[in-house]
């Protein structure tokens, strides 16, 4: 059964014209009745521009109608830039299908002649302001749906000719147009070689997005933690291949992926180089900070209201215990309740149109919240503790790895309400295992903590001055360390 | 040879410091001045000292007994020294003291849970959670358990500096008189303090493990002076807080200790002791799983997963088997006489064997020659 499929979809490979005639959008017609349809026009409506039709293909032919003889007669006065001949009928539906127009003559039997009119521009949207990764200072324009306009956009940031753009398609069905692109003579070959192979060896129907990529391309797809760095900010990206990593594109998604990334990396925001080092430094340990406190502030609440409340001094533990004195369900309850209707809150918010879903998230937040603690449902310091570790959660840049961080905590809160302190520790430490385990492309998660690599700290925990951080980070292995020059100390006296 | 590990699978050489010196710190932090203090009392400390420059000498021992083995580790070397069969039987006596080893680790460990935290838990329950996260950390392969490792040197570090409140109520004439005890009593408080000093002889499997493994001594020795520092550091803070009658009915010292450590917002700092204490003892559960598992790939061949398996089966059973505090008392002398044996008799034993052969082996080419 498997080889009859297999078979049916290498068939599906080769196209005819008598399939595409099966559309409705496809358009064939004769344009000099008089000729007795000598010359034949075909093209899908949907791809191609009608526009240049009329205004260019059109007038031209009627201009040369004595020349119509011979495709290469065509060819010679056709006014477009990518007009290609074949002789396959397959191929030349494949063409017609990236939007070209099909021009054929009887008597010249089976060649074809194809003139690119493709209209890639219509239908997409006209904004590309960042809006799931904003930023208050530094550039608010981000990638779009159309591949040309991403690559457009990185080019103009980074105009040199080292910046390298392999195309690759993807999708039997799809046929996703895919960018990989990388800096020559930055990148480590192996990379670049790595990803162009994980590229070409998997096979699947539609691409609907870079994302998907992540889980099918990474190194282990079994794991929570995003393994590739995808964001639509243009900055983040010239900062990704300028650091000497390898970044995917593929048409129809807004999201760039950058590889091997380590775990460090999904802290750092955009922001940090754009404000002193000392402030991207603290606002850089401020996010790691409520990553920790995120993680495991709900599951010590839960560890040492279900097993060590001796660990709390009595002054404290006066309020606790009045806060959850009508409260009749254990800890773990309680917490997994609240944590529940804050991720309900956050993934309604997701789903509604966005002027209702802030309206309802912020009422929706107050009234259960209040209403909860009224009807004995939760405590009053739950409340907080559980409302501040949603806030920490949502510190992380990058989007992905914040809905790891909401994840993560609720094995934590299992593990605290089974077995208190032992579990969360256990826990830790099984999340430290799993995290040095896990590799990038072939590079380890959690460099340059470990494998410790003292030149890189610069720019990891902290963000370090630009004076200090002017090597590139070398467990990207690349192919040149030095970035650029730091102004020298000696230039600092400008006075005279 | 099978001993060759792949450069992939290797750590770089001074994580030779964090793979010792969190194998030798262990549980036995917790209670050792208790035992020590039946000898030498007050003096104990010269002991503890004494212990740690032998184990230095054990360290240089190690080296170079591992330099002449043809695939790098005690295995390849025992087969090379005894032939198959022998070698194989050695090897086993390896395995034993892996099990022991770890199970006093986890057994002990399970003990301060069931006494200090929660007294209404099953030990198989502490005992199975630890042996779930070591296993999946094991099978991860060697460049995890150095990274757990590395972590979990770090983080109980952070605690040290907690020794500071009870130095607040130290009473420093209780160091006092000094070496007032005779040669018998340091003997007894020295082979009470062994098991403190045990985790180094595992350096005679992960050895092959390390880049440049020759240049690595320096860092293990950089490991046991870093654990004898610790060790004295606490003893001497033991000392000055209680008195002797005192410290020989405390059962866990260093838990007394740390109980007068009070914030604001923690009123029992012990239970922070305890949980951390979670990290101090894993590194040596890791390894001793590993190097167990290990013997039994190498030696009888088994596949690795098996070979795991098996492992952390033996050592659940090993650490349900014993039962009531006077058998976790037995069982602390069984490895304080197995791997004081170990350390300080069959590694000096097995160098001057080595040395024996390749002298022969050398002699015998020149002849030949």
């Amino acid at each position: 059964m498997d080889h009859s499929d297999e078979k049916k979809r290498q068939d599906g490979g080769r196209f005819t014209l008598e399939l595409a005639r099966k559309s409705s959008d496809f358009h064939e017609f004769s344009p000099f009745e008089d000729d007795e349809g000598l010359l034949q026009i075909a093209f899908y409506r949907s791809l191609v521009s009608t526009d240049k039709v009329t205004h260019f293909l059109l007038p031209a032919l009627q201009q040369h109608r004595d020349r119509l003889q011979h495709p290469e007669g065509i060819r010679e006065f056709l006014p477009f830039a990518e007009v290609t001949q074949t002789d396959e009928e397959s191929e030349a539906v494949t063409k017609i299908m990236e939007g070209f127009v099909l021009l054929r003559i009887r008597s010249a039997g089976g060649r074809y002649l194809l003139a690119n009119l493709v209209n890639s521009q219509s239908g997409q949207r006209q904004s590309n302001d960042t809006e799931n990764e904003s930023s208050v200072i530094g550039p608010k324009a981000g990638f779009v749906e159309n591949l040309d306009t991403n690559l457009h956009l990185l080019r103009q940031k980074l105009p040199t000719p080292r910046l390298i753009i392999e195309a690759l398609t993807i999708g039997s069905h799809s046929k996703t147009q895919v960018a990989l692109v990388y800096l020559e003579g930055v990148t480590n070959k192996e990379y670049v070689q790595t990803m162009r192979q994980r590229l070409q060896a998997f096979d699947i129907e539609a691409l609907y997005d870079t994302s998907q990529l992540e889980e099918i391309l990474s190194d282990d797809s079994n794991t929570l933690f995003p393994l590739f760095l995808s964001t639509e900010r243009i900055d983040r990206i010239v900062y990704a291949i300028t650091s000497g990593q390898v970044v995917v594109f593929s048409n129809g998604s807004p999201y760039a992926m950058a590889a091997p990334a380590n775990f460090l990396g999904f802290f750092a925001s955009p922001e940090d180089y754009y404000m002193p080092w000392v402030l991207g430094s603290f606002f850089r340990l401020i996010r790691l900070l409520s990553v920790m406190f995120s993680i495991f502030a709900t599951p010590m609440y839960v560890a040492v209201m279900t097993f060590h409340y001796e660990v709390i001094p009595e002054s404290i533990l006066g309020p606790l215990i009045q806060s959850r004195i009508h409260v009749p369900f254990p800890p773990v309850v309680e917490v997994i309740f609240l944590e529940i209707t804050i991720d309900l809150l956050r993934e309604a918010g997701a789903r509604l149109p966005s002027k209702i879903g802030q309206t309802l998230g912020i009422v929706g937040g107050i009234v259960i919240g209040e209403a909860s603690v009224q009807a004995a449902l939760s405590s009053n310091i739950l409340l907080i503790i559980v409302a501040l570790s949603a806030l920490a959660s949502f510190t992380t840049p990058n989007y992905k790895m914040a809905n790891t961080i909401r994840l993560l905590r609720f094995p934590f809160v299992l593990l605290s309400a089974f077995w208190g302190g032992l579990g969360i520790t256990a826990g830790f430490l099984l999340m430290m295992g799993h995290l040095i385990r896990l590799k990038s492309l072939g590079m380890p998660y959690v460099v340059p903590l470990y494998p410790f690599r003292k030149g890189n700290l610069d720019d990891s925990v902290i963000r370090a001055s630009y004076q200090y951080s002017y090597h590139r980070n070398l467990f990207l292995r690349p192919l040149s360390g030095f970035r650029y020059r730091p102004r020298s100390r000696k230039e600092d006296r400008d006075v005279e | 040879m099978s001993g060759t590990v792949k450069e992939s699978n290797q750590v770089s050489g001074y994580f030779t410091w964090f793979l010792v010196h969190a194998v030798q710190t262990g549980i036995g932090i917790l209670n050792y001045q208790q035992k020590i203090v039946h000898g030498a009392e007050q003096d104990a400390w010269v002991s503890v000292l004494f212990v740690g420059v032998c184990m230095h000498l054990v360290v240089w021992m190690m080296f170079r007994l591992l330099r002449m083995a043809d695939g790098g580790d005690i295995l390849s070397l025992h087969r090379q020294l005894f032939g198959p069969i022998a070698g194989t039987c050695a090897s086993g006596l390896l395995f034993v003291y892996c099990v022991l080893f770890c199970a006093g680790q986890i057994r002990q460990y399970g003990e301060i849970l069931h006494v200090w935290v929660f007294p209404d838990a099953p030990l198989w329950q502490s005992a199975l959670i630890i042996f779930a996260v070591a296993g999946y950390i094991v099978s991860g392969g060697f460049r995890v358990i150095t990274g757990i490792c590395l972590v979990c040197v770090l983080i109980p570090s952070l605690i040290l500096p907690t020794l500071y409140f009870p130095l607040q109520y130290a009473h420093w004439l209780n160091l006092l008189p000094l070496w007032n005890h005779r040669l018998e009593d340091y003997a007894q408080s020295a082979i009470h303090s062994i098991n403190l000093y045990l985790g180094p002889e595992f350096l005679l499997f992960f050895y092959p493990f390390i880049k440049n493994n020759t240049k690595a001594q320096k860092w293990a020795h950089l490991a046991v002076f870093h654990s004898t520092v610790i060790y004295m550091v606490i003893l001497v803070g033991t000392f000055v807080y209680f008195n002797m009658q005192q410290l020989r009915h405390t059962v866990w010292p260093s838990l007394i200790l740390s109980k007068i450590i009070r914030y604001t917002i923690v009123e029992r700092f012990d239970y922070i002791y305890i949980f951390n204490w979670l990290f101090v003892i894993f590194p040596g559960c890791c390894i001793s799983i590993w190097a167990g598992a290990r013997i039994l790939n190498q030696t009888l061949k088994l596949p690795k997963k098996w070979a795991l398996w098996v492992t952390l089966l033996v050592m659940i059973v090993a650490v349900l088997w014993v039962r009531s505090p006077v058998r976790i008392e037995r069982l602390e002398n069984i490895i304080m006489l197995f791997g004081g044996t170990l350390t300080f008799a069959y590694i000096p034993l097995l160098l001057v064997i080595a040395s024996a052969v390749q002298a022969v082996k050398r002699r015998h080419t020149a002849r030949s020659d």
